[in-house]
Formats: structure tokens, C-alpha cells, sequence
């Protein structure tokens, strides 16, 4: 994986010594995007299952403890769209890399 | 309330009577303080602009100069950079959006305006509702029907089952929740800022007497009151720069599929 210029990685980009690398406008476009749709899918999450929690709640005679489950559930499932989006973004982006300077 | 009885503005300096009103079939329309800004804030938008490009030079000078600024800001800074280069299509819808959000919020440090027009709650949602119906419409034409949900549900990067439980968060996470922070993120962060201003220079009147405390603490909530006013300066320019930015990015996810 090494590019010329150094072993490029796509973690640490902005420590001091590791390798200077252009952001294009493309890169900059999916950044922004992926920004603002992570923070909203960690609302998501929480939203979705903590109501569905509720509805079972009540379906099942006010268990209100299905709600605090749908509540955990919810924020796991978000922060692992968020980790399993984020890892393929990362492999996008050094398969990406990869082409560009081979 | 109980206690020093400080009369702590609340909602209520949100909302404005009517200052006249009017009956179109079973409609009735009460124009009020919000909404004589909102007409000055378009027509003061309007009037600027065509007075800086009605006759354009070559070498920009005074307020061509000042309009062709803000066109490259948005132009540059944030339709060419979020969208690509299918930006430049959308530089005048992003380049109204900016101005007039900026203009609004900046109402709330105007002498005598004194109140953001987007801290009306219904001023965002109406801008948000036009950019969400702006990206919809522009989505599906542009990836057909199939492929502009299947994009909106189906984030890559995940195993096959998880999709289960994963494509209904996504859905409502791009279709819902983020038009709803959309105008909630501008609305709260004005609202909150007049209360923050309202609440200083109330005190600073309420403090006013003729004691050691009282001057002190009077001085001191007046110049908090001048301080908050310079931040909210920044953060109407700010506010109206991430509503811009991310019109500009919900267009982009419309044009562009994720892979």
C-alpha cells in the first residue's frame, strides 16, 4: 500500500509528518456528505426503535421497559451504521488512492 | 413565579399582534411584525442586487464589487465544493438562500427590527420545505424512482441481514430527520440567541438602581448584552452559511449516487 511519497495511510492525515495530500473537490463533496448524514443517523436510530419500544410498551400492557431496550437498541444499531459506513468509506477512499497513483 | 420576581423574558417576546389582518376566502391572514421583515428583508435583498448588477463593468467597482463577492463565495466556496461540477446550476438558488437567511437572521441585531425573522418557527420549516422539495423531485429524475430509494436505504458497507433492521433508520434518517434538523438547527440557534440577548439587557434596566449592586451589576449585564450581540453577529452568518451548506449538500446526494 505504499504510494510514492511515502507509505500513505488514511488515518493521521493530519499529524505532523504524515504525508501532505490534496483534498480534491470530490473528496471534499463525500466528506461533507457522509459528515452531515452521520450525525443525523445517530438521531435516526434512537427515534425509530426508542418509538418502537413504546409501541410494543403498550401493546404488551405499558412495559415500559421495552422502551429502554428499544432506546439501547436503537443507539447500537446507529453507531454501527456509523462504524460499518465510515470503514467502507475509508476502504473507498484508499481503493480509490490505490488507482490514482498507480 | 416567586422569588426577586425579575420578569424573565420568556416565549412570549416571539410573539407579535397582528398589525392588521385580512380575510381571503376561509383563509385568515394576520401580518405581523415577523412578516413586514420578512418582505423588507427580500425587497432590501432585491433591491441590492439589481442595484449592483444593473450596469456590469468589466473591472467590478462599489456594490458590483461587494455582489460579485458573495456570488464567488457561494459559487466556490460552496456549490462547486459540496456538488461538483454540476454546482454551477444551482448557484442562484443556494446564492437566494444565503443572502435571505443571513438578512433574517441579522434582523435581530437591527435597531428597532430587533427580532431574527427565522426565529419564527415557520419561516425555517418554509425554507427547508422548499430545498426538501427541491432535492426530492431532483433525486428521483435524476436516478430514477428505484435507484433514489434504494440509495436512501441501503447505505453500502453493510452485511446483506443487517438491512433489516438498518434500512428503515436510514430512510427515515435522510427522509425525515435531516429536512427536520434542517430548519430546527436555524430556528433554535436564533430563538436561543435573542432569549440570551432579551435576558441581559432585561436585567441590565431591571438591575438599574441607585446602590453599588445595582450599578455594578447593571454595567455588567450590559456589556454581556453588547458581547452577545457581537456573537450573534458571528452566528447569523454562521447559521446562514450551514443552511446554505447543506442545501447545497442534500442536492449533491440527489445528483450523486453514493458508489
Amino acid at each position: 500500500m505504499s504510494a510514492p511519497g511515502g507509505s500513505w495511510s488514511p488515518y493521521g492525515w493530519y499529524r505532523s509528518g504524515a504525508p501532505k495530500r490534496t483534498v480534491s473537490m470530490d473528496d471534499a463533496r463525500r466528506m461533507s456528505n457522509s459528515a452531515w448524514a452521520n450525525s443525523s443517523r445517530l438521531m435516526s436510530g434512537l427515534i425509530l426503535y426508542t418509538g418502537l419500544g413504546w409501541l410494543l410498551s403498550r401493546w404488551f400492557g405499558h412495559q415500559d421497559v421495552l422502551m429502554a431496550v428499544g432506546a439501547i437498541v436503537g443507539l447500537s444499531l446507529s453507531y454501527y451504521l456509523l462504524f460499518k459506513s465510515l470503514a467502507h468509506e475509508t476502504r473507498e477512499d484508499q481503493a480509490r488512492h490505490d488507482r490514482d497513483s498507480a | 413565579m416567586s422569588g426577586c420576581g425579575f420578569p424573565a423574558p420568556g416565549a412570549e417576546i416571539f410573539q407579535f399582534d397582528a398589525v392588521f389582518t385580512f380575510t381571503i376566502g376561509s383563509l385568515e391572514f394576520h401580518i405581523t411584525k415577523i412578516t413586514i421583515l420578512l418582505f423588507i428583508c427580500v425587497f432590501l435583498i432585491l433591491g441590492f442586487f439589481i442595484y449592483a448588477f444593473r450596469k456590469p463593468k468589466l473591472v467590478p467597482r462599489g456594490a458590483q464589487n461587494v455582489g460579485e463577492m458573495g456570488y464567488l463565495f457561494i459559487r466556490d466556496g460552496i456549490a462547486r465544493e459540496t456538488i461538483g461540477k454540476d454546482g454551477d446550476r444551482f448557484v442562484p438558488f443556494l446564492f437566494s438562500f444565503f443572502f435571505l437567511v443571513w438578512l433574517c437572521n441579522f434582523m435581530g441585531i437591527v435597531p428597532f427590527a430587533q427580532i431574527p425573522v427565522t426565529s419564527a418557527f415557520a419561516i425555517p420549516v418554509a425554507f427547508a420545505v422548499i430545498v426538501y422539495i427541491t432535492w426530492v423531485p431532483l433525486g428521483i429524475y435524476s436516478q430514477g424512482f428505484g435507484g433514489f430509494f434504494k440509495n436512501l436505504m441501503f447505505p453500502p458497507g453493510v452485511p446483506k441481514a443487517m438491512y433489516v433492521l438498518l434500512a428503515p433508520l436510514e430512510l427515515l434518517s435522510n427522509l425525515i430527520v435531516r429536512p427536520a434538523t434542517h430548519a430546527i438547527r436555524l430556528f433554535a440557534n436564533m430563538f436561543a440567541g435573542h432569549l440570551l440577548i432579551a435576558t441581559f439587557s432585561v436585567a441590565a434596566f431591571y438591575l438599574l438602581s441607585a446602590s453599588l449592586v445595582g450599578i455594578i451589576g447593571s454595567v455588567a449585564s450590559f456589556i454581556v448584552a453588547i458581547a452577545l450581540t457581537a456573537f450573534e453577529a458571528l452566528i447569523q452568518a454562521l447559521q446562514a452559511y450551514i443552511f446554505t451548506l447543506l442545501a447545497a449538500v442534500y442536492i449533491s446526494g440527489a445528483l450523486h449516487a453514493e458508489h
